[in-house]
């Protein structure tokens, strides 16, 4: 009986993924209905296959939206509602808008850290105006620290480079 | 095999990842008592009810008589067979609960303008791609601060001046 118990568990365990971003604002933007929009690109990536960035990351997922100013200042002020509640976070702002932020969320599980970050591209003319050309959302988890996943960041701009 | 590469075949048989090849070393190395522990016993536990039913279907396909050990083995099918029941309930209950929660990623996957994208390499790329535009944003940023910070500091001095 405790084996089956066991199995029981096992099983149950391995169907019920590690997703906290539920009950986040940003996570409808993660919706495939969403995603499935002409002027969204987006990917997730989980577990074994994020391996080879040598970074103690559990589950990565990017959005890049294009030319649109209306979703992209949704997405701002979810993104800014969830960042309220942030242990660590690093705004860049300019007239008023985040075109820049980076938030490390309260772990809902033991030891995963949640980031959520965003960032949108400024006008090249003039960069205190927002250019709506491109808005890109990050949602990532894992054990990593900010720490890691900025050194992380470093060696993939590093290794560009080369 | 070393411990650790053990623990990773382990990994992958769980994961649904191993070649009927791997999951036949796996049960020769788990049948060594070389490797102890709970963990390992929960392993050899979950490998054997499943070597166990099949084997018992095997038997009464062949039509082997009503002996003990058979009578054992229909047991433990009983058993795996609940434990199926038990899996499809609580696969159902999970698919359930997924429904009314926000989507749920189920394995790795892209979009692209509308498109699906499932290939491993492309979405690799992608992933690099938009980390890279990321790192490149955050030194920007950080070129950004020290701007502010420099233009801060020459206000400052003609101040002092």
């Amino acid at each position: 009986m405790r084996h089956i118990f066991l199995l029981t568990v096992l099983i149950l365990s391995s169907t019920v993924t590690g997703w906290t971003q539920e009950g986040l604002n940003i996570a409808r933007f993660f919706d495939d209905n969403f995603l499935s929009r002409p002027d969204v690109t987006a990917v997730t990536i989980e577990r074994d296959k994020l391996k080879k960035w040598n970074c103690d990351i559990s589950l990565y997922r990017s959005i890049t939206l294009v030319d649109n100013a209306a979703i992209a200042q949704e997405m701002e002020q979810a993104v800014k509602h969830d960042g309220a509640n942030a242990r660590e976070r690093t705004v860049s702002m300019t007239s008023g808008h985040v075109y820049f932020g980076m938030y490390v969320l309260p772990p809902v599980k033991r030891n995963v850290n949640r980031f959520i970050i965003f960032m949108r591209s400024r006008d090249k003319e003039n960069r205190d105006q927002i250019d709506n050309m491109r808005t890109d959302l990050f949602y990532i988890e894992g054990r990593a620290s900010a720490e890691d996943f900025n050194a992380m960041l470093r060696a993939i701009k590093k290794s560009k480079k080369k | 095999m070393t411990q650790e590469q053990l623990d990773h075949l382990i990994q992958k048989y769980f994961d649904g990842d191993t070649t009927p090849a791997q999951e036949r070393m796996l049960k020769q190395e788990l049948a060594k008592s070389t490797y102890r522990g709970e963990s390992y016993d929960e392993v050899r536990a979950v490998m054997g009810y499943i070597q166990v039913a099949s084997d018992s279907v095997a038997g009464r396909r062949a039509g082997g008589a009503h002996t003990p050990t058979s009578r054992h083995a229909r047991g433990l099918l009983r058993a795996a067979a609940a434990i199926a029941l038990i899996a499809i309930g609580g696969g159902i209950a999970t698919m359930l609960h997924h429904h009314d929660s926000v989507s749920e990623p189920s394995a790795s996957l892209g979009w692209i303008n509308g498109h699906k994208v499932e290939s491993d390499i492309v979405l690799n790329s992608m992933a690099t791609a938009s980390l890279d535009y990321l790192a490149t944003g955050i030194t920007q940023v950080d070129e950004a601060a020290l701007d502010i910070l420099t233009e801060l500091n020459d206000a400052l001095d003609e101040i002092n001046q």
